[in-house]
């Protein structure tokens, strides 16, 4: 009867209580509840929304642009059909200036806005394609046309002087 | 439905507007549309609030002290 009384206040043995409990982890019992959930839930709440917060900061701080012009090429170095890369406003901004078939001068930051891969200038088609995931843009407004990017190019002003194109200003979402 | 209950769907709830508010922020972060990301940030943290008052909320309700039995009633 000793011998029983000993199995039956330990973890592992053959009484039929201990048995019949078996699959009790009470340790998680106390640390894996309702409580634990809700209290985790909630603090997963609070921590996102106080995440937008940052943005809120990094755009107050200084996100202002540099309007002034910047001198890309000179037209007669651009035939029709053919693009030149540029950075533009920053030297961290990579663009892209098209000078369509149609004598038209136009220019996009050319970051894919989908994961940032470059784009590039399609002169048979006549349109953007990103090869990382077969992103598409339409040549005339920049917007996304097929494949993942959700978000337009942003479209860099252009103006022609004394026959050399300055980038002049850019807008971010337009369209 | 008890307070209880109520306080907790409504931390479920705002899970999901969290969730959603952050992803409109870095969109708006990212597209340069900072008045935007400035109001969406407000909404946020109004939320967040809501959210922190109701987690109170739950937390005085869940470890309210049961009402003792009156002696000679089982």
């Amino acid at each position: 009867m000793g011998n029983k009384k000993n199995v039956r206040n330990q973890r592992e043995g053959k009484d039929e209580l201990v048995q019949l409990v078996s699959n009790v982890n009470r340790a998680d019992d106390v640390d894996l509840n309702r409580r634990a959930f809700i209290k985790a839930t909630a603090g997963m709440s609070i921590a996102l929304g106080l995440a937008t917060i940052p943005f809120s900061i990094r755009a107050a701080i200084g996100m202002e642009e540099d309007d002034d012009a910047k001198e890309i090429i000179a037209l007669d170095e651009l035939p029709r059909g053919k693009s030149a890369t540029f950075y533009y406003p920053e030297e961290s901004d990579p663009a892209l200036l098209i000078h369509t078939k149609s004598g038209e001068l136009l220019a996009y930051n050319s970051a894919c806005t989908h994961l940032m891969c470059p784009v590039f200038y399609e002169s048979e088609k006549e349109e953007l394609v990103c090869p990382c995931h077969k992103g598409y843009f339409d040549l005339k407004s920049g917007h996304p046309t097929a494949g993942p990017p959700q978000r337009e190019l942003p479209r860099i002003d252009v103006e022609v002087r004394n026959g050399v194109v300055y980038a002049v200003g850019r807008q971010v979402r337009h369209g | 439905m008890a307070k209880k209950h109520l306080y907790t769907l409504v931390l479920l709830v705002s899970v999901a507007v969290h969730v959603v508010l952050l992803q409109w922020t870095i969109e708006a972060y990212l597209g340069h549309e900072w008045t935007r990301v400035y109001t969406l940030t407000l909404i946020a943290a109004g939320t967040t609030l809501a959210t922190a008052a109701c987690t109170i909320g739950w937390y005085r309700a869940e470890y309210r002290a049961a009402p003792r039995h009156q002696e000679g009633s089982r």
